[in-house]
């Protein structure tokens, strides 16, 4: 009796034991391995977070427009309008960079963006939509031309020296102007909630095809695909604030090492941002996004992964140091781009800039592909 | 002429690899996978191991071989069943391939003072092999070379082209025109791949008229540094030729320009936006058998663009990381996409996805890809 008493209960510990072993290593098996983790990691703490950033804040804009419309005298309202664009194009800056995923379909980026604007189209075409008689909505503004469309147009209309002034939204002629701003803050808070709701798990998605790399997956067959595509985003978000929103515009031609002996040819108006003199809180603010990309915003990223499975701490330590070292330089430069420009007294901490974003993009072009065991670009190196 | 010919014949003493067992349907359609099916392709591929030539057929390679430098663009003959490999500038090497085994047949060395630019067309009744070369000792002129196929692809002549640099070249529809994309760089081995004639490329389309070995019709490049690389032929004579802009980056400029024989260059539409070209490079450029589509790669941007060629404009765009190679698979109805991921895709025109084909990690096709049917 015994026996057959204590044979069940045995086997009931045995049982529960093998339940424990057992979910103990479906666990090891569920935990991904490095790779997937940084793609998880990225996307979810540092990817999504921003693309949520960036639509709280064009919803916030498009309620301080809406408001501000209201009562088109109020000064107040009209700097609270512009106080939330910036805070849009910040949030527009931690994201501009990303070279994959929703981002690049259908042209989502020239909606939220229309830069560089050689011919001043966004001055003609808006003026030119202000004169029409229909009647301004928010799909008038998804027909219309991109040029219309986003926080270069909203630039226009709130900080141009001529049009973007109260006067401008008073009397019979204000009243069609506050029905495109609040129209084209509309659009842009579409935008910029599709982006953010194509990447969530609870929405597109796109998640998990960034952090669900296989054979069946249509864009990442497999990790490392994924992986070169963050490797991208870093490489070309400081390319193109060292070329496109410093040296092209300032006419910087010493590539770095301090140089200059010929007479500035600056082209001020090709500066990100120039109507509202924000284009280094910009720069910064696209530096601060990249870093937390190669961080995965503190959890698992880049930074671990190298550390980790490629034994590169060194290489770790030198990148998050030359994030920090680009920041410092960005923040010293005293006053705006667009102010300080053609002022040789201005210059140093410029060229200061320049040097350290050419120290970093050194860093993230030759010895990051290499470590991560990713290829920059086979055929864009030289493909004849 | 002082030709010096120097065949030599691999034969056995090449090493080849097997064709792979393959145990993957030849079509995606009914296995539980989500991939398609396509025909099978001719490329140049490296790995960490080196480089390598050769066919591969759904999921593997059917047969490659290794070579001692990067291959570019390759030609299927297929009366005679066999497969030919260009070398890129600065090489000097033909590989021929038997397209039944995969055996290298022959490697053909370019004549003393030439060179290849990794590109080579054949004549209708496949008796002719033809390659841009660059005529090294007459200071970089471009030349045609002409091989004979039927007498172990000996070189039996030069056409001067009559332009620096000429690239990808292709037999129009007569059968008895060659059009070739002038690039108007000249380089010489002794200073590598630099530039040397930065201020005065003349960059163009040049016809040849075959028998009589005369260009007969040139078509300038809007300006002088869009160098013409690729281009592709539609059923009906058309030519699209993409642009790789070698000035100031980016120049704002339009890549990608469509011709017909008499008729001024024109210009592809891709209405109000510039597309964000920031390295102004395309690829390779293909057209598929009705002359209604083309596509373009653009490595250096990572995008590849769909054009309508009845409007003349572009359609869809898609970010695809170094994509290279681009080739219209009609049995399939898709063109072939290839990148320096190992990536294998369809581009289905009406699609809004890429359709993934095939994938082999750590491989980096090369720039151009040929249908083996």
């Amino acid at each position: 009796m015994i026996s057959t008493a204590m044979k069940p209960m045995l086997s009931a510990r045995t049982f529960r034991a093998i339940i424990i072993a057992t979910s103990l290593s479906t666990l090891a098996a569920c935990s991904p391995p490095p790779s997937s983790k940084v793609l998880i990691e990225t996307g979810n703490k540092s990817i999504i977070s921003s693309y949520q950033a960036f639509s709280l804040a064009s919803q916030k804009l498009n309620k301080a427009a809406t408001s501000y419309c209201k009562a088109a005298e109020d000064n107040q309202k009209f700097e609270t309008v512009r106080s939330t664009w910036r805070e849009a194009v910040l949030g527009w800056s931690t994201v501009q960079n990303i070279q994959f995923g929703p981002l690049m379909v259908d042209n989502q980026a020239w909606k939220i963006q229309f830069w560089p604007d050689k011919k001043n189209l966004i001055a003609r075409k808006v003026e030119a939509l202000l004169k029409e008689s229909d009647v301004i909505t928010p799909q008038r503004v998804d027909d219309a031309s991109v040029v219309v469309q986003g926080l270069s147009s909203l630039e226009y209309l709130l900080f141009d020296a001529k049009a973007g002034t109260l006067e401008r939204y008073t009397g019979e002629k204000g009243q069609r102007r506050c029905e495109l701003l609040v129209a084209v803050s509309d659009h842009l808070n579409n935008v910029s909630s599709g982006l953010y709701n194509s990447w969530r798990a609870d929405g597109g998605n796109y998640i998990s095809t960034f952090s669900k790399t296989g054979e069946k997956n249509t864009e990442f067959p497999d990790d490392n695909i994924a992986i070169g595509y963050l490797l991208d985003t870093l490489v070309s978000g400081v390319e193109l604030i060292k070329r496109d929103k410093l040296e092209r515009p300032l006419d910087i031609t010493t590539g770095g090492n301090g140089e200059e002996n010929h007479p500035l040819q600056t082209q001020v108006y090709q500066l990100e941002w120039w109507r509202s003199q924000y284009s280094k809180q910009a720069i910064i603010t696209n530096l601060h996004a990249l870093k937390n990309i190669f961080n995965a915003n503190e959890a698992y990223g880049l930074d671990d992964y190298l550390r980790d499975v490629k034994q590169q701490s060194a290489l770790s330590d030198k990148i998050n140091d030359g994030f920090k070292r680009c920041i410092a330089a960005a923040s010293a430069i005293e006053g705006s781009l667009f102010s300080i420009a053609n002022k040789p007294e201005h210059r140093q901490p410029i060229l200061a800039f320049d040097s350290e974003l050419a120290n970093l993009l050194a860093v993230l072009r030759n010895d990051l592909p290499t470590a991560l065991g990713v290829s920059l670009g086979f055929n864009s190196k030289d493909g004849d | 002429m002082g030709m010096q010919r120097r065949h030599f014949l691999l034969g056995s003493s090449a090493i080849l690899f097997a064709p792979r067992l393959l145990l993957a349907a030849p079509s995606g359609l009914g296995d539980n996978s989500n991939k398609r099916g396509f025909s099978p392709v001719l490329s140049a591929a490296s790995n960490a191991n080196g480089h390598r030539i050769g066919v591969w057929r759904n999921d593997g390679w059917q047969y490659s071989q290794p070579i001692n430098h990067r291959g570019h663009d390759s030609a299927y003959h297929r009366r005679r069943q066999e497969l030919i490999f260009f070398s890129r500038r600065p090489g000097r090497e033909l590989y021929i391939v038997d397209a039944t085994t995969g055996s290298a047949l022959l490697t053909i060395q370019s004549e003393e003072g030439y060179h290849y630019y990794g590109h080579g067309c054949l004549s209708k009744d496949g008796h002719y092999l033809y390659t841009t070369e660059n005529h090294i000792d007459n200071d970089g002129a471009g030349s045609i070379g002409i091989y004979d196929c039927e007498n172990n692809y000996r070189c039996v002549g030069h056409i001067d082209c009559e332009g620096i640099g000429p690239h990808e070249l292709a037999l129009m529809p007569d059968a008895k025109t060659i059009v070739i994309a002038i690039g108007g760089i000249k380089t010489l081995p002794a200073t590598g791949r630099q530039t040397l004639n930065p201020e005065t490329l003349a960059p163009a389309l040049h016809y040849l008229d075959i028998e009589s070995r005369k260009i007969v019709e040139k078509v300038a490049a809007p300006h002088y540094q869009l160098s013409l690389r690729h281009l592709d032929i539609s059923p009906d004579g058309s030519v699209l030729v993409g642009a790789q802009f070698q000035g100031q980056l980016p120049s704002d400029k339009p890549l990608v320009f469509y011709h017909r024989r008499g008729q001024t260059l024109q210009t592809l539409d891709t209405g109000e936006l510039p597309l964000h070209f920031k390295r102004d490079y395309i690829a390779s450029v293909s057209i598929d058998d009705r002359g209604k589509w083309g596509v373009t790669s653009c490595p250096r941007d990572n995008l590849v663009c769909l054009w309508d060629l009845q409007s003349l404009s572009l359609s869809q765009v898609w970010n695809l990381r170094d994509c290279a190679g681009a080739i219209y698979d009609q049995a399939y109805e898709q063109f072939i996409l290839s990148n320096g991921d190992g990536q294998l895709l369809a581009l289905v025109p009406g699609n809004k996805t890429l359709k993934p084909l095939a994938y082999s990690a750590g491989t980096h096709w090369d720039n151009h890809l040929t249908l083996c049917v």
